[in-house]
């Protein structure tokens, strides 16, 4: 292709502009450009890559998370721990990392608030090596009955840092059965009987006691 | 009779005879009864709602002793606050206040009568924490801390009440200012989380008798040791020695016919 | 044995600048009924109260049997105090209240139940020594107050209107009590009352207050001999000579004349200044010369009445 110029340039240099020149230096700009296109089409995506490709992919992450369980069955009012393992795969140091756990039902119209159900849903980690791991521990109470999914994020306050998401957990948490009705009732039922039969005691007693009322 | 001999049966007199007004005279077994039948829907509703149900076993414990003793404590201090002022407002004070018996041993007198209310309360509380309890490892240690932190705040109560009756005019000044002095030592619980994590709230709680005896049943029902914050039973130790120990002395010079405080 | 029961010495009460009462000072004796008188708000009451050691003194001391204000319990142990608030704890029986009220006074349980049917029998309660006090009426409760002041057996009995809410012959036999727990058992008894006639009637000596001070103090007698009133006669005629006998003495001059307001056939003749027996002599001469028949004659004493009265109206000036 420089070939091609470099004649094209000779012929013209020559001081002779020559339709045969012209027509040679045409060809070797047509071969140019998509060349150009190219090479220009891979510079704008070295540049922006860091931008786009890291926020709509997270199979770009260079953080691996990974949760000790798959399922838990619970009882209501149970508590549960659990580990995360967090690994930098990059070649580089990541930024400050923020670990949170997420909860969510899966019953449409089930209401989780996450105060309730953990009370340290969020942890601080400083940068992780590269090849370094870490693990963190988690705390869950399982608050109310039904069917519901725990998962842990990695996010950072770096805005070029990929979120990294674990497997779920699903969890499925049974009714609790410390107060069941069929035990309550007689104890209810039957331990106002006791005052009841001192109160009519009382009355019996006064009654008793009392004289006739005598002419005034 | 000499004085001597007063001393010994002046208050024996009083007690007897409150007894037999509270217990034979209805008051006593009516109370009872209404709390037996508010335990009862109390334990009814946490057992029958799926959200309540939800609490954990030993919060629920915890909930039920709190409800106990704060039942105790209000019966207790409102019929500790008609004590003196109601037989004031009735006319039949004078007729107490011109025996030889000592002022001081009236109080005592009716303060141990008071007291009997609260012991009657705790053979009706025991199946229902039994209840509450059951597979847990605090089941016994619930029951305990109902009659030492129960016992704590009713006696403390009932001090109140007739204390406050035995100064106030009329028994509506008497209820008045007794409801008055057990809201300020309930205020502390109803501060929001971020307030009572302060140093100073913190001091105020523990103080506080109240309080001070809620902290200590929530760490023993937690699970801690017996051992373990037992110095927060001090501030309603100190509490029940001064009120028992001064407070019959306080009014052996100032209860009145009309009330007031000055001796 | 002290005969002196009571000794008090300038006892004076104040309620802020309000000087309930000053300055009394009285002596009764065992066996002694003193009249305590005086108009609504004289401070018989507060007296009373200072007395029974319910209220402390300002000011003063005064001693029971010896005993002094200091010691207020030992004095309490001996008197007997019908007080003028008059409740009870409702929920007890009569006999209930006055065991509990005895063993208050240190009685045991059997000595109480004892002296409790003593009481409610001498004072016509027993049959309804059983009743819950709320079934009483109110005479009954008055009853059984009195009776309430007598269980620890008093040295010195204060009595605040005993005969209120009794009838007629309730009042009789309570006075008829009274006077026998005075002259039989020696008890000195301090009588407080509105009623002149009942003061008059058992009363040995009687004090006077008016406005928290003694106006006056003595016996019956010598208490209506320091007030000039106009003395008076009452006289008795066929009822036919009414009208003549009150034409002659209404001429006659220094004559007051005027009907009994209950009787038609008496006329009450009243003279002004000092009692002079000729002035009743000369009324008498007057209606027999005029041809008057006379039934009946009696001269009007003094009445009690007729002295308080004056002394507060005078104090009152």
């Amino acid at each position: 292709m420089n070939a091609g110029i470099c004649a094209g340039a000779r012929h013209l240099h020559a001081g002779a502009v020559t339709a045969r020149g012209v027509e040679r230096c045409l060809a070797a700009r047509r071969r140019l450009l998509p060349v150009c296109l190219i090479l220009l089409i891979g510079l704008l995506l070295f540049v922006l890559a860091p931008v786009t490709g890291a926020r709509n992919s997270p199979t770009d992450a260079t953080v691996s998370v990974q949760i000790s369980k798959e399922s838990a069955a619970l009882a209501a009012a149970e508590w549960m721990e659990f580990d995360t393992v967090l690994r930098n795969n990059g070649a580089t140091a990541t930024p400050p990392l923020v670990v949170h756990l997420a909860i969510a039902a899966l019953e449409k119209g089930r209401y989780v608030d996450p105060e309730d159900w953990s009370p340290q849903r969020t942890q601080y980690l400083p940068p992780l090596q590269p090849g370094e791991s870490v693990r963190l521990p988690w705390r869950l109470l399982a608050l109310n009955e039904g069917a519901f999914v725990t998962f842990v994020t990695v996010v950072s306050a770096e805005e070029s840092f990929p979120p990294a998401v674990s497997a779920s957990l699903r969890l499925q948490v049974a009714p609790d059965d410390i107060l069941p009705l069929k035990d309550v009732i007689p104890v209810a039922a039957v331990v106002p009987l006791f005052p009841l039969a001192l109160l009519v005691f009382a009355v019996a007693h006064t009654r008793r006691m009392a004289a006739t009322r005598t002419d005034r | 009779m000499n004085e001597e001999e007063y001393r010994q049966s002046g208050w024996q007199v009083v007690l007897t005879s409150e007894l037999r007004r509270l217990w034979l005279g209805r008051w006593g077994p009516l109370l009872l009864l209404v709390f037996s039948i508010f335990l009862s829907v109390y334990i009814v509703i946490l057992a029958a709602d799926p959200e309540m149900n939800v609490l954990s076993q030993r919060m629920i414990i915890n909930q039920t002793i709190q409800v106990t003793e704060l039942v105790g404590i209000v019966a207790v201090l409102l019929l500790g606050a008609d004590s003196f002022s109601g037989e004031r407002d009735r006319g039949s004070l004078e007729s107490l206040l011109l025996t030889p018996v000592p002022r001081g041993q009236l109080v005592i007198g009716k303060l141990l009568a008071l007291l009997s209310l609260w012991l009657g309360m705790i053979p009706i509380a025991i199946p229902y924490i039994a209840l509450v309890a059951r597979g847990t490892d605090v089941a016994m240690a619930s029951l305990v801390l109902l009659v030492i932190g129960g016992t704590l705040l009713v006696g403390l109560s009932a001090a109140v009440g007739v204390l406050v009756s035995g100064l106030s005019p009329t028994n509506l000044m008497s209820f008045a200012f007794a409801v008055g002095v057990m809201l300020l030592l309930v205020a502390p619980t109803q501060l929001p989380a971020g307030v009572r994590d302060s140093p100073i709230v913190d001091w105020l709680v523990v103080s506080n008798p109240i309080t001070a005896v809620d902290r200590y049943q929530s760490a023993v029902i937690d699970g801690g040791a017996w051992t373990n914050g037992v110095w927060l039973l001090l501030s309603p130790l100190i509490a029940l020695a001064l009120a028992f120990g001064l407070g019959p002395r306080f009014l052996n010079n100032r209860l009145s016919l009309h009330g007031g405080f000055r001796p | 044995m002290h005969d002196v029961v009571l000794n008090a010495q300038g006892i004076a009460k104040s309620y802020g600048q309000i000087q309930a009462l000053d300055g009394l000072t009285l002596e009764v004796r065992a066996g002694e009924i003193l009249g305590l008188l005086g108009p609504n708000g004289a401070g018989k009451t507060t007296a009373i109260r200072v007395m029974t050691t319910i209220l402390p003194a300002s000011r003063g001391h005064f001693t029971v049997m010896g005993v002094p204000d200091s010691r207020p319990e030992e004095i309490r142990a001996l008197i007997g105090v019908l007080p003028e608030s008059n409740g009870f704890p409702l929920a007890m029986t009569g006999a209930d209240f006055l065991i509990y009220m005895g063993r208050l006074y240190g009685q045991s349980a059997t000595r109480a139940e004892t002296k409790a049917t003593e009481l409610l029998s001498l004072l016509g309660l027993e049959n309804a020594r059983r009743a819950r006090i709320t079934t009483y009426s109110r005479g009954m409760k008055q009853r059984l107050m009195i009776a309430r002041s007598l269980v620890n057996d008093p040295k010195l009995l204060f009595l605040d209107e005993p005969t209120l809410g009794l009838d007629p012959k309730g009042q009789q036999e309570m006075l008829q009590r009274i006077r026998e727990a005075a002259e039989v058992k020696r008890v000195a008894v301090i009588l407080s009352s509105h009623s002149l006639e009942v003061v008059e009637a058992i009363c040995h000596r009687v004090l006077i207050l008016n406005r928290g001070r003694v106006i006056a103090q003595g016996s019956v007698a010598e208490i209506t001999r320091r007030v000039a009133v106009p003395h008076a006669c009452r006289i008795q005629f066929p009822a036919e000579a009414v009208p003549k006998a009150l034409s002659v003495l209404s001429a006659m001059a220094g004559v007051t004349v005027e009907r009994h307001a209950n009787r038609l056939d008496e006329l009450i003749v009243s003279f002004q200044g000092t009692r002079d027996d000729a002035d009743m002599n000369a009324v008498v001469q007057h209606l027999i010369q005029a041809g008057v028949p006379i039934q009946a004659f009696s001269r009007e004493s003094v009445r009690l009445s007729d002295a308080f009265l004056s002394m507060i109206a005078e104090v009152q000036t």
